[in-house]
């Protein structure tokens, strides 16, 4: 019998890696979950998902059937916001379309529209609106609004100067949107896809891979070497880094390829941003493998983590938005820092000077679950 | 000889359930030792804390005088353990799997080491098979490989033998004694008493979580042993003669067989001369030796009694 040899940290901690590694990419199912799922996932919520409103089915009720009617409804329906369904005879027959869904807006001419706006008495336009979904309603009446309220511009200055008074001046807005000038909905919401798929599956992954070596026992033979624990969970940490690199540079070239994403920024701040966001990933995960007895439990808290995670995140709805009481709990969430770092990074060119604080605060959420999961596992030996 | 294992005052507690309660013990260097006890009595609690699997809830342990909380490093490298159940990670053959346990001991398992192993257990010609696809006695063979991978100085086999055929388990014995001449230290948990007595030096004799004996295997045979003596009769007798009572016979069986117990050393002439004189006619002689079984049933028994008295 020889003397038992010093083990050596790195033997030991390539032996892990290896062996997540290979594990990982010998099961095909946890592959496919791991890079396939995602890039299909992005493909299909980065054409899913968008908030821009157009094509909105509206119905015009005309019964006036005058030149100048005719012409206003033609040129609202022209910018592509409201799509005619077709016409209706009245109010009522209009509301009963809404009612049954067949449109979510209606616009109501009067009998005497063009009489009344040639008199100079005024004329009034009845909008019905579909108010179930308040952002496409807000977007609609926006655009009818801003119509109009130009149309009256216009025809108060073409009275004036019939009359040969001088109009006053004009005040008018000129925006400039920047970033995003056609104000497209993928380029936004794509990063932050990518960050909430990231988020859900790095977390189950690494709960439920834990939770399973548990169950079937054999985590104990693990447990009996002399391999330190941090070591250990670094060692099995670190393959999924790589793969979550991997997917992070899949997704992006997919989204410049499908949806015009550019990449204004530094790709190697984005990399820092994505290693510093699957250690709170990944070290949720081992957090909620260490309170799980086995798979189940691992799963259900996997969920119990990711959902309201992404919904707190501001990737659905902006943070500003929430209750005053919430807001405060978004700043613990990775997700929402790590959806600003790839906004950033992508769609502005921001750089470490823009971006140190969310690097700073995932660098401080992530260093603090892996020792709260380390110090847990730790424990569960007693 | 000097102590491998130290065990002093080892309570391990689960709320109010003591699963072990206040155990001393120590291993002597390149013994066999045979730790015995009912299902439950604490035999795989007191070996997981040796390992480093769980912490005492009060007591010291050290392997080769180092703590196991505080030293856990220096403790693991000199262990190896054999786990009761049987469980393999899924994708991995069973090179790769004693390559990833020694990776693990922070060792590279050198080519002529994973021969030597693969050899000794018989597993050579499966090197290259997964280990989900394996024989269970193959798969338990691959664990006491996955055990000794480091060259550990102390090996705990926890019931190595549940479940496996008895051609199996003669040769695990036969490599179990080959491995304690190569200077390794055996602890053997069991219940097969058979395994015990065919292995181990000593004996520790463990129920609810309490050692009630530590010996060595044949002075505790002889002390708690004896030799039995079964006389079937010719004919069926109503009482025993008052001289075969007088030398501590019996008479069981209705009135057929005349039972008689002595201690190792002791001989059967009395008993026999009362025999003679009683005019007994005897059909047929049967002997046979305490077994280490009748010494465990006993000492638990005995425990179980006083316990509830």
């Amino acid at each position: 019998m020889t003397a038992p040899v010093r083990p050596s940290a790195r033997v030991q901690l390539a032996a892990v890696f290896r062996k997540e590694v290979q594990q990982t990419v010998r099961d095909r199912r946890i592959m496919f979950m791991l890079v396939v799922a995602p890039l299909i996932q992005t493909v299909v919520f980065g054409f899913a998902v968008d908030f821009e409103v157009d094509r909105v089915p509206t119905v015009v009720v005309d019964p006036d059937r005058s030149a100048t009617s005719r012409e206003d409804a033609r040129r609202l329906l022209a910018d592509g916001t409201l799509l005619s369904t077709g016409e209706e005879i009245s109010a009522e027959a209009a509301s009963a379309g809404i009612d049954a869904g067949r449109a979510s807006a209606a616009l109501v001419f009067e009998r005497r529209a063009e009489a009344d706006r040639l008199s100079g008495r005024g004329q009034e336009v009845q909008v019905l609106l579909d108010g179930t979904d308040p952002n496409r309603t807000t977007v609609t009446s926006g655009a009818v609004s801003r119509f109009f309220s130009e149309l009256g511009e216009r025809l108060a200055r073409e009275r004036l100067e019939a009359s040969g008074q001088t109009p006053p001046a004009q005040l008018r807005p000129i925006p400039r949107v920047a970033f995003n000038p056609g104000l497209a909905t993928a380029p936004y919401m794509v990063p932050g896809i990518a960050a909430m798929l990231l988020v859900i599956v790095t977390t189950f992954t690494s709960a439920m891979g834990l939770a399973r070596e548990r169950e079937m026992g054999t985590l104990e033979q693990v447990l009996v070497t002399p391999i330190r624990p941090v070591l250990l969970l670094v060692g099995k940490m670190a393959p999924f880094v790589v793969i979550g690199l991997l997917v992070v540079a899949l997704l992006i070239g997919v989204g410049t390829w499908l949806f015009a994403i550019p990449i204004r920024g530094s790709l190697g701040l984005l990399f820092l941003g994505t290693v510093l966001y699957l250690l709170t990933t990944l070290g949720a995960g081992l957090l909620i493998s260490t309170v799980s007895a086995n798979q189940q439990q691992a799963f259900l808290g996997g969920f119990l983590f990711t959902i309201p995670a992404v919904l707190l995140s501001g990737l659905m709805t902006p943070i500003l938005a929430m209750p005053g009481w919430l807001r405060p709990l978004t700043l613990l969430n990775p997700i929402r820092w790590y959806a600003e770092i790839m906004r950033g990074v992508l769609l502005r060119g921001a750089g470490l000077a823009d971006l140190w604080l969310q690097l700073a605060v995932l660098l401080v959420i992530g260093v603090a679950i892996m020792a709260a999961a380390t110090l847990r596992f730790r424990r569960r030996l007693g | 000889m000097d102590t491998v294992v130290a065990i002093r005052g080892v309570t391990k507690r689960y709320g109010p359930l003591v699963a072990v309660d206040g155990i001393d013990l120590g291993i002597r260097r390149g013994e066999i030792f045979g730790l015995l006890g009912p299902n439950g009595a604490g035999k795989t609690t007191l070996i997981s804390m040796i390992a480093g699997l769980l912490r005492p809830t009060s007591g010291e342990i050290s392997v080769l005088g180092h703590d196991v909380v505080r030293e856990y490093r220096e403790t693991r490298r000199a262990i190896g353990l054999v786990p009761q159940e049987i469980n393999f990670d899924p994708f991995f053959n069973v090179e790769e799997t004693l390559r990833m346990q020694a990776g693990y001991f922070g060792v590279r398992l050198a080519e002529e080491r994973l021969v030597e192993i693969l050899g000794a257990l018989d597993l050579l010609s499966k090197r290259t098979t997964n280990s989900r696809a394996l024989s269970g006695g193959m798969k338990r063979r691959l664990l006491i490989g996955k055990a000794l991978v480091h060259d550990p100085a102390v090996l705990f086999l926890d019931e190595p033998t549940a479940g496996v055929d008895v051609e199996l388990r003669r040769s695990l014995w036969s490599y179990v004694r080959r491995l304690r001449e190569r200077g390794t230290t055996i602890v053997l948990t069991t219940h097969y008493l058979e395994e015990a007595e065919e292995l181990a030096d000593r004996i520790g004799v463990i129920d609810r979580g309490r050692l009630l004996v530590v010996e060595d295997k044949d002075a505790l045979l002889s002390r708690h042993g004896a030799k039995v003596l079964r006389l079937s009769l010719a004919r069926p007798i109503a009482s025993l003669p008052a001289p075969l009572v007088a030398v501590g016979a019996r008479l069981d069986a209705g009135g057929s067989v005349v039972t008689f117990e002595a201690s190792t050393g002791d001989a059967f002439g009395p008993l026999l001369a009362a025999v003679a004189d009683a005019g007994l006619a005897v059909g047929d002689v049967e002997t046979r030796r305490t077994t280490l079984e009748d010494v465990f049933v006993r000492l638990v028994s005995r425990d179980r009694g006083e316990a509830t008295a």
